[in-house]
């Protein structure tokens, strides 16, 4: 198991976010976390990242302990997160926004060549200051420079939030086809039905427990999947 | 005109001097949020370190009667250690404190680092005369410049242009303004916040360290005190300039420098000795105008 996440206990202060959260990511899978609002899905990946530090529980990466170590050892590892919001850094061009995705390696023009033909657009705006590209065009420098740090595992924190439905489409077609390159992906949604067109596996998540997990295939069709999401059936929503 | 003339070459001197200071203050607080009030006390201990350790009242040099180029580089090399040391002490274990916490270690450490002197040099202020060739004057075109003023703005310009140089084209230096930028992002894209910040640390020390040569060059005084109201001034400039702006903190140094000289020519006599009050009040008009700074940084819009 390339990730493997045990009995996480999170809090921010004295509000718990996590309690007992396991769950798993095998090498090469798509697996995703979805989940309403405050369900803790943010705060799972914030702490498989190094950003938050657990209360208890475990992240074991390809068999090592890194709860706790600091976000950039954590990176260094190979893991890397596209948090929720983008955060691009908006002062800085294109170009230099993906030249941090290479501070760990040096040397890698030939990963630079990919990103760019793989991301064209890119290769017209490098001058252009990240902060003036559209929503979906930073959405995509973000994948690009997370990308480029070469992950064995890539998390993505709500990618299509605050997106148009086009610019959503383009953003999991560009997912859809880095699944198909056996990249490892941890996805977290709180809108369902995209992802699980494209996931192995899901987690439902709420109010900071595992409510509900399977194969996507599996779930997609299942009433099981909205009563673990809304935490009651839908037929149970008086009319 | 030849005195319209002195007195903008004054200005500019003297908003050097402050540009230098206010960087110092701005790279530290680009990467950690904190106003490191201890800056001025870098400055300080750059000087004092000059001198014999002594309570005696009649300063004797040390480091300050060395050659020249080993004097800087010395004064240079310890305000770097001690701005390393201080952050690797107390900083370092403060990172992730609120910015209220970081800002009274920065207190904290200017205190300590003012009664040290208090103890090992003693209160009283001390007279010290070091590269002494550069009070003397030189006439261009019927001005007469002191040396000194044009090398503070040589040097101001070299250092700034040095410093634009790492920042925008060295690898360390994308590293400094994404981590200034956000610094929990840079973290997660395997940028060495330790580095990063001792980095800054570092530069800043080093800025200190010119301000203070150039300091009592001009001064000829040694004072535990003497690091507060350039750092004062300083971190006027850097919140005028628009916080965490570089660019920013460098406009508000010569900015402020340039009002300072113009208050001293243009208030009546009997004012003069209160000019620092209307100084500050053009920095609240300025910033009742604009409250983030001439520079503010404009945060990215959320687009869709």
């Amino acid at each position: 198991m390339l990730l493997s996440v045990r009995d996480l206990h999170v809090s921010y202060g004295r509000v718990p976010a996590l309690r007992g959260v396991s769950f798993d990511v095998a090498e090469g899978e798509m697996v995703c976390i979805v989940g309403p609002n405050g369900a803790g899905k943010s705060t799972c990946m914030r702490t498989v990242a190094g950003i938050c530090t657990p209360v208890s529980g475990a992240v074991n990466l390809g068999g090592d302990r890194i709860e706790g170590d600091p976000p950039e050892t954590i990176a260094r590892r190979g893991v890397s997160l596209v948090p929720e919001g983008r955060h691009i850094f908006a002062q800085l061009t294109v170009e230099e926004n993906l030249q941090l995705g290479t501070v760990m390696r040096r040397n890698n023009k030939e990963d630079w060549d990919r990103t760019l033909d793989h991301f064209a657009f890119l290769r017209s705006r490098l001058n252009t200051a990240a902060g003036k590209l559209s929503g979906g065009e930073q959405q995509q420098l973000v994948i690009a420079r997370a990308l480029l740090t070469r992950p064995t595992l890539l998390l993505l924190d709500e990618p299509s939030l605050g997106l148009a439905p086009q610019v959503v489409d383009l953003i999991y077609g560009i997912l859809a086809g880095l699944r198909e390159t056996g990249i490892t992906m941890l996805v977290v949604e709180q809108s369902m039905s995209r992802v699980l067109e494209v996931a192995d596996r899901v987690y439902v998540l709420r109010t900071g427990e595992i409510a509900l997990s399977g194969a996507a295939h599996d779930l997609r069709q299942s009433p099981e999947l909205a009563e673990a999401y809304f935490g009651f059936a839908p037929e149970a929503i008086p009319q | 005109m030849t005195v319209v003339l002195q007195h903008v070459i004054d200005a500019v001197s003297l908003g050097s001097l402050y540009a230098l200071a206010a960087l110092g203050v701005g790279l530290i607080f680009g990467v950690m949020r904190l106003i490191n009030f201890a800056h001025g006390d870098f400055i300080m201990v750059g000087a004092y370190a000059l001198i014999v350790p002594s309570t005696a009242i009649v300063a004797t040099p040390l480091i300050g009667a060395w050659p020249a180029l080993a004097m800087v580089a010395a004064i240079l090399a310890i305000v770097v250690l001690l701005a390393l040391a201080t952050e690797r002490i107390v900083f370092r274990p403060l990172r992730n404190a609120d910015p209220a916490t970081l800002l009274i270690g920065s207190f904290a450490v200017s205190f300590f680092l003012q009664h040290m002197v208090l103890i090992i040099y003693g209160g009283r202020p001390k007279a010290i005369d070091i590269l002494s060739g550069l009070n003397e004057q030189v006439i261009v075109l019927g001005l007469r410049i002191p040396k000194l003023e044009i090398a503070t703005i040589g040097i101001t310009f070299v250092l700034l242009s040095g410093l634009a140089l790492f920042l925008k084209r060295t690898m360390f230096g994308l590293q400094i303004r994404a981590a200034a930028e956000d610094f929990d992002m840079a973290r997660l894209l395997g940028v060495r916040a330790n580095t990063v910040i001792a980095m800054a640390f570092a530069a800043s020390g080093f800025l200190a360290g010119v301000v203070a040569l150039l300091l009592t060059t001009q001064s000829g005084v040694l004072y535990f005190g003497m690091g507060v109201q350039p750092v004062l001034f300083a971190f006027v400039a850097t919140v005028i300039g628009g916080m965490g702006s570089l660019p920013g903190a460098a406009l508000g140094g010569f900015l402020v420098g340039t009002v300072s000289v113009a208050l001293q020519v243009l208030l009546p006599f009997e004012l003069r000795l209160n000019r620092d009050a209307f100084v500050f009040l053009a920095v609240i008009l300025v910033l009742l105008f604009r409250p983030g700074g001439l520079l503010q940084s404009r945060a990215a819009k959320e687009r869709v």
